[in-house]
């Protein structure tokens, strides 16, 4: 069988997958520059919220407001785009993402 | 690689402390080389510890051979028999079971014995040629040892030479690729036979009555001798004992196992029970780790149940001084506060400068060098300005412990050496190491108290005088003047935060003066917390080694600072001062450590709250939830209205267990819930009859996310929480873990069932601790679900609101319940239905051949069978009924009970007791409960309970219960809930198995279909067919021998027994599936123990269960224990292992399970099938791991792999054939 059968079969004839996939995701990021932005990664510290500063080829740089650890709250992370399990983008008319240190700081 | 040892198991007296007590009778096993050293060293140090004579570890790397010389030097055949490695039955199995050849040695004599080692760990090893309970067995002297097996290239050496060893139970393991570690070796040995210096049996000073010695690693540490040091004014005359039992400033360091390391080292310690009864709780105070070690999902903790004959591997995550780098002592004990007061605890010290064998304790007693592993920063020498520690502190040798620095308010300064070892951000409760970033971590502060007032623990009156218990220094006030209930504090905070704390003890200086405790002083208390992290030299709230005392006199107020790295469980605190005399009055208490962001919310009125075992959890990122905190108590030392103590003990302080139990300072005991004039057992749960119980009512709505906190608070028992109808995942964290509905708990561990709420309607789940003992003292409640809104309980705000109610709640009426009416629909429409007609009957159960029988039996049989029965041509075996996964399961009881078969009517029930007996005439109704499936709890969960419907039947009734299999659940239990008391015991039990879809149940000789067995083939079209065998440990039975005399469990063997009848959760006889092979009938003299389970002779194959099986025969062991009593028993099966929780490969390789009580189910997929890797034939042995009493008593039976085909055993077929068949048959 030739990779444009198989591709069809697959039914990625379109291209790679994953490198559509990549630009996608890099895109709405890069589109949402200055939003916040929840973001879930398998590594740690698994939960940062904050503010999407750049995005430079498939990483996103966002400072963080919140993590799962407080030691790390305000410092900027790099995480490349394949290790970002769920995200979520504050965008106008949508959902506040929450602020979780709310308790100790209002 | 082949490693040979040559090891001798010889007698040998060993000398447990330096107080000369010791066991005469001591047996060990000792590498050759070694023997005459050992008996050399002792016969010149008779009255003290001689440092070879240690429980012997040996070790080897992964996939290694092993050969053993084994002599025997004993007066009796003894063994080898070791778990989990490769070895030939034939050959090396170190016992004499079934058809085997004998592989125990005859006094004098050798044997060869050869293993195979494929995986890490610890492989224990112990005799089975006398495996007597009593002090005539090898076991209870110290007879056992341990094969350490390390990752493969490694090589170990002495942690003070740094030369290399041949065996110790201490080493530095090292290998070309992996870090260097510590391993210790902590074997747990209780029940032994120690006299005192002058050979008597030890007495303790408080009491002047014997005392228990319970030991590790051949060495006890009890506080009975340190007391006597302070009663004879030698050391700190002002003290009292159990404040300063752990202090070497008071007595020196002690001389159970102190395991050395530097900050930051790794340590693995092999911790293994090579005891014969009791399941321990192991604690390491500071440190957490893995429960698997070798998986990142498993769940933490820094305690572990652990029953005889299994074992763990405890890796502390971040190594010595964990996440905080702690320096100084951290003590490690069983957990069993009389255990820890009979020398069960060792200390595990970490320095922070070089020990290089110059320094010295504060005692004059040199340090011995520790060599620091290689590939880590060597330690700074101890300079005159920085000792390091121990030789900072400011403490005089004799007296007791010097107070922190900073911490107390109005206490001292600190010396200037000190500050030289304070931590730059030092601050007072965090001096040498805080983890907290000062204006970074969040804080949280509180303020505790711990007061004494009486508590009342039920309507009837039952009362503790002297309760003692934690509060919020803003509650102290109102729970004095009755305002508000009493209840275990619990306090929370959220991951991430600092958590601050002002701690005052306004507790009296003495308790006690009754018929449970003489007076005591308990001058000093404190906080010991579990699992979050801090500083263990000024606010471990404990006394222990060369750290600081940091409890507080009466009056005092001292700050301590607790850091909670991560989202934890329920984290248990408590007093380390004096817990022995007043943890079982109340003084527990729980943090709950929640995901960062929430608040915590009263359940009924919405508000935020800052204490209470009840809440409503609110998180911004993840589900909303409700918190419900349980602490079960044992040892409660409580009156009756009238001021007569409950359950006294034999004289007061004694550690016989004394008092009754409890479930957060309340219980509800059903001898007060009958009603006349039937006085029915079967309506103790109901509320209609007698109103709710006034144990923690748990309420939801239906759908509600819950988590459960279950901590154990006092003292001594095994506790098993068993829930009807919801589940949880065993390890909360690892979706791999085992579905489960119950939970093994001992003291200090914490557990979190979490789940939601399933079903629908308005309906009461019955919560209970599972044994006899605990649900006779009234250790039961009630989990109440709404579907609809009611004012008292606030919505979870995540949720969609409930619906609006239109009718009243139900309220008490004093009339029994009526009958449900149908048994609910909880099956898809298009499942399909299976059958069972179950009848319930009375009948005479047959133990063994030999005439031990239960005359008043009673049983579920299926309809079918139940003529056999009656007439006696069938001797009746638990119920076991299976389903498939997808199935429908529909059972019709019918009760055919018949009331003159009872064994006792009007009368007292008698053996096998109860604590606090009463009149409780058996109740001639009947059900079934079963566990783990999904059904319907308002008509067929088989229990009459809260405002449920009845759902037991009478005489001659009938009711059909409907079951849906969601999953492959695989073992569940199904039992009785009509009367707990009465039928339980009598065998009112069964099985129920989850299997495969498409699976058909055969009989393993003809084939043909089966509808019952404890041993069948399951044959399916997908899958490879397995045998599968069914067994039922039971204890708590009621047998009479051949001749109808009233058999008094537990009876040991060959001796006449000093008590007359043992602790309430001993008595009863036991065995699997209504049999019991008690060695009684097998022995007649202790030359004869190690044939105990040969087949050879006139005794023949055990009436337990003989399992068949061709050798690779894939095999699975359903497993359950439907009854009866307290006490936990350890599973073991030779030659064969399996993963500890079945569907996580990451989880640990076992033979053994642990922990096995009322509720327990389980599955043992046994690796590679019968026989083995080596695919032998032979006899396998399965049995009880607890010496003491379940093998003498007949807990014990063969799995026969046979070596060629017979008729009486059809072969599996392969699936290919089976394909085939199915081929065959439908073109048929």
């Amino acid at each position: 069988m030739d990779i444009n059968s198989l591709s069809k079969q697959l039914g990625i004839e379109g291209g790679d997958i994953n490198a559509i996939r990549q630009a996608v995701v890099s895109r709405e990021f890069k589109d949402n520059k200055g939003q916040r932005a929840l973001i879930l990664i398998a590594p740690y510290p698994f939960l940062i919220i904050g503010t999407i500063f750049e995005v430079v080829s498939d990483y996103v740089v966002i400072d963080a407001q919140v993590t799962n650890i407080s030691e790390l709250d305000d410092e900027r992370f790099s995480i490349h785009i394949d290790d970002i399990e769920v995200f979520y983008i504050q965008k106008p008319g949508r959902p506040e993402i929450p602020d979780i240190r709310k308790e100790h700081h209002d | 690689m082949i490693r040979k040892f040559h090891i001798v198991a010889i007698p040998i007296r060993i000398v447990v402390n330096k107080f000369g007590d010791h066991d005469p009778d001591g047996m060990m096993y000792a590498l050759k080389e070694n023997e005459s050293l050992i008996q050399k060293k002792v016969q010149h140090h008779p009255f003290t510890p001689v440092d070879l004579v240690e429980p012997l570890v040996i070790r080897a790397n992964a996939g290694d051979d092993i050969e053993i010389t084994f002599e025997n030097k004993l007066p009796f055949n003894t063994s080898m028999h070791i778990q989990d490695a490769e070895y030939e039955v034939f050959t090396s199995d170190g016992a004499f079971v079934g058809i085997n050849p004998d592989t125990t040695v005859k006094p004098f004599d050798k044997i060869v014995y050869k293993w195979k080692v494929n995986f890490e760990g610890l492989f224990f090893f112990s005799d089975l040629g006398n495996p007597l309970s009593s002090e005539l067995g090898s076991n209870v002297h110290g007879l056992f040892g341990a094969l350490f097996v390390e990752p493969r290239g490694s090589w170990w050496t002495d942690p003070v030479t740094g030369k290399p060893i041949k065996s110790g139970v201490f080493a530095d393991v090292h290998n070309p690729i992996l870090p260097s570690f510590r391993e210790f070796g902590w074997f747990f040995h209780d029940e032994m036979e120690v006299d005192d210096l002058t050979g008597q049996k030890p007495i303790s000073p408080h009491t002047l009555q014997p005392e228990a010695t319970h030991a590790i690693n051949y060495r006890a540490e009890p506080m009975r001798n340190r007391s006597r040091l302070i009663q004879e004014g030698v050391v700190c005359p002002d003290c009292e004992g159990e404040e300063v039992h752990h202090d070497s400033w008071a007595f020196g360091d002690p001389d159970t196992p102190i395991l050395r390391a530097y900050v930051g080292d790794p340590i693995k310690i092999r911790l293994v029970h090579a005891g014969v009864q009791e399941t321990h709780a192991f604690h390491y105070h500071v440190h957490q780790w893995l429960f698997e070690p070798t998986d990142q999902d498993s769940e933490l903790v820094d305690a572990q149940a652990i029953s005889p004959q299994t074992h763990y591997t405890v890796t502390p995550l971040y190594g010595g001084g964990s996440l905080q780098g702690a320096i100084g002592d951290a003590i490690i004990h069983c957990h069993l506060y009389p255990h820890f007061g009979e020398g069960m605890w060792g200390i595990q010290r970490n320095f922070d400068t070089l020990q290089d064998g110059s320094q010295c304790y504060p005692n004059g007693v040199p340090i011995k060098a520790l060599q620091p592993l290689p590939g880590l920063p060597v330690p700074s020498k101890p300079t005159p300005q920085r000792p390091g520690f121990p030789n900072f502190i400011p403490g005089i040798f004799g007296s007791k412990a010097p107070r922190p620095p900073l911490g107390i308010e109005g206490g001292r300064e600190a010396t200037k050496i000190e500050k030289n070892h304070f931590a730059p951000n030092a601050r007072p409760g965090a001096v040498f190491v805080n983890p907290c970033i000062p204006n970074v971590t969040p804080e949280r502060e509180f303020h505790v108290v711990l007061i004494q007032r009486p508590i009342i623990y039920n309507k009837q009156g039952w009362q503790d005088p002297e309760g003692r218990l934690y509060v919020l220094a803003e509650d102290e006030e109102d729970v004095l003047a009755g305002r508000k209930e009493p209840e275990p504090l619990v306090i929370r905070a959220n991951a991430g935060e600092c958590i601050r704390f002002k701690y005052t003890n306004k507790l009296p200086e003495t308790i006690g003066g009754n018929a449970f405790q003489l007076v005591n002083r308990t001058y000093e208390a404190g906080m010991h917390v579990h699992f979050v992290k801090f500083d263990p030299l000024v606010a471990d709230g404990a006394n222990v080694g060369w750290n600081y005392d940091s409890g507080v006199l009466p009056g005092e107020t001292i700050e301590y600072q607790w850091f909670a790295d991560v989202e934890l469980k329920a984290t248990f605190w408590h007093d380390h001062l004096f817990p022995n005399e007043h943890q079982q009055h109340g003084v527990f208490a729980s943090i709950n450590i929640q995901a960062r962001g929430s608040k915590f919310l009263d359940s009924h009125s919405g508000k935020e709250i800052n204490a209470g075992t009840k809440a409503t959890i609110t998180n911004p990122l993840i589900p909303d939830f409700r918190e419900l905190s349980l602490f079960v108590q044992d040892f409660s030392l409580l009156f009756d209205k009238d001021g007569c103590p409950l359950n006294p003990p034999p004289f007061p302080g004694s550690p016989e267990d004394p008092g009754v139990m409890g479930i957060n300072y309340r219980n509800e005991p059903i001898q007060f819930r009958l009603k006349e004039p039937d006085f029915d057992p079967a309506y103790i749960f109901s509320s209609w009859v007698h109103g709710d119980p006034v144990t923690p009512m748990l309420e939801t709505y239906n759908g509600d996310p819950v988590r459960i906190r279950l901590l154990q608070g006092a003292h001594e028992e095994s506790h098993s929480f068993n829930l009807h109808r919801q589940r949880w995942y065993r390890e909360r964290p690892d979706l791999d873990s085992e579905i489960d509905q119950q939970q093994h708990i001992s003291i200090s561990e914490s557990f979190t069932l979490e789940f939601n709420m399933e079903g629908e309607g308005d309906f009461d789940m019955l919560y209970h601790y599972g044994s006899l003992d605990d649900i006779w003292l009234g250790n039961w409640g009630i989990f109440r679900t709404f579907e609809k809104m009611v004012p008292h309980l606030i919505p979870l705000k995540d949720r969609e609101a409930p619906p609006t109610r239109k009718d009243p709640l139900p309220r008490p009426t004093g009339q029994k319940p009526p009958m449900a009416q149908q048994p609910g629909k909880p099956c898809p429409p298009n499942a399909y239905v299976r059958k069972y007609d179950v009848v319930a009957l009375t009948t005479r159960i047959n133990y063994n051949d030999d005439g031990d029988h239960d005359p008043h039996g009673i049983i579920f049989a299926l309809k079918d069978d139940v003529h056999d029965i009656l007439e006696g041509n069938v001797n009746p075996e638990p119920l076991i009924l299976r389903a498939n996964v997808g199935e429908c399961v529909e059972v019709t009881l019918y009760n055919q009970l018949d009331e003159d078969a009872f064994h006792h009517g009007k009368e007292e029930h008698g053996y096998p007791d109860v604590p606090v007996s009463a009149l409780f005439p058996p109740s001639k109704r009947i059900s079934i409960h079963a566990q783990h499936v999904v059904y319907d709890v308002r008509y067929s969960d088989g229990a009459t309970v809260g405002f449920n419907q009845d759902q037991t039947i009478g005489q001659n009734e009938s009711i059909t219960y409907r079951w849906y299999v969601d999953r492959d659940f695989g073992s569940a239990n199904l039992w009785d809930m009509a009367d707990i008391r009465n039928h339980r015991h009598h065998g009112a039990f069964g099985m129920l198995i989850a299997e495969p879809r498409g699976s058909t149940y055969l009989d393993p000789m003809s084939r043909e279909m089966v509808y019952t067995g404890s041993q069948v083939v399951i044959s399916n079209p997908l899958l490879y067919e397995f045998r599968e065998f069914a067994l039922l440990m039971h204890d708590g039975v009621r047998l009479v021998d051949v001749n109808g005399k009233l058999i008094l469990d537990p009876e040991p063997l060959l001796i006449v027994s000093e008590e007359e009848l043992e602790d309430f959760e001993d008595q009863g006889s036991r065995g699997f599936n209504y049999r019991a092979e008690r060695l009684s009938h097998r022995i007649t003299s202790i030359n004869d123990v190690f044939k105990a389970f040969s087949s050879e002779g006139e005794h023949g194959d055990p009436s337990t269960p003989l399992f068949k099986a061709y050798p690779g025969d894939p095999l699975t062991i359903r497993f359950v224990f439907p009854a009866d009593r307290a006490r936990a028993h350890a599973f073991v099966i030779h030659g064969h292992k399996f993963l500890r929780s079945q569907n996580d490969v990451n989880s640990s390789i076992v033979s053994v399970k642990g922990q096995n009580t009322v509720g327990t189910n389980d599955d043992f997929l046994l690796f590679y099938g019968a026989g083995g890797l080596l695919r032998q034939p032979g006899d396998y042995m399965y049995r009880s791991g607890n010496i003491r009493w379940d093998i003498e008593l007949g807990v014990w039976g063969i799995i026969r792999v046979l070596d060629h085909e017979t008729e009486l055993l059809a072969p599996l077929k392969p699936h290919s054939v089976i394909m085939m068949d199915q081929v065959g048959g439908d073109s048929e």
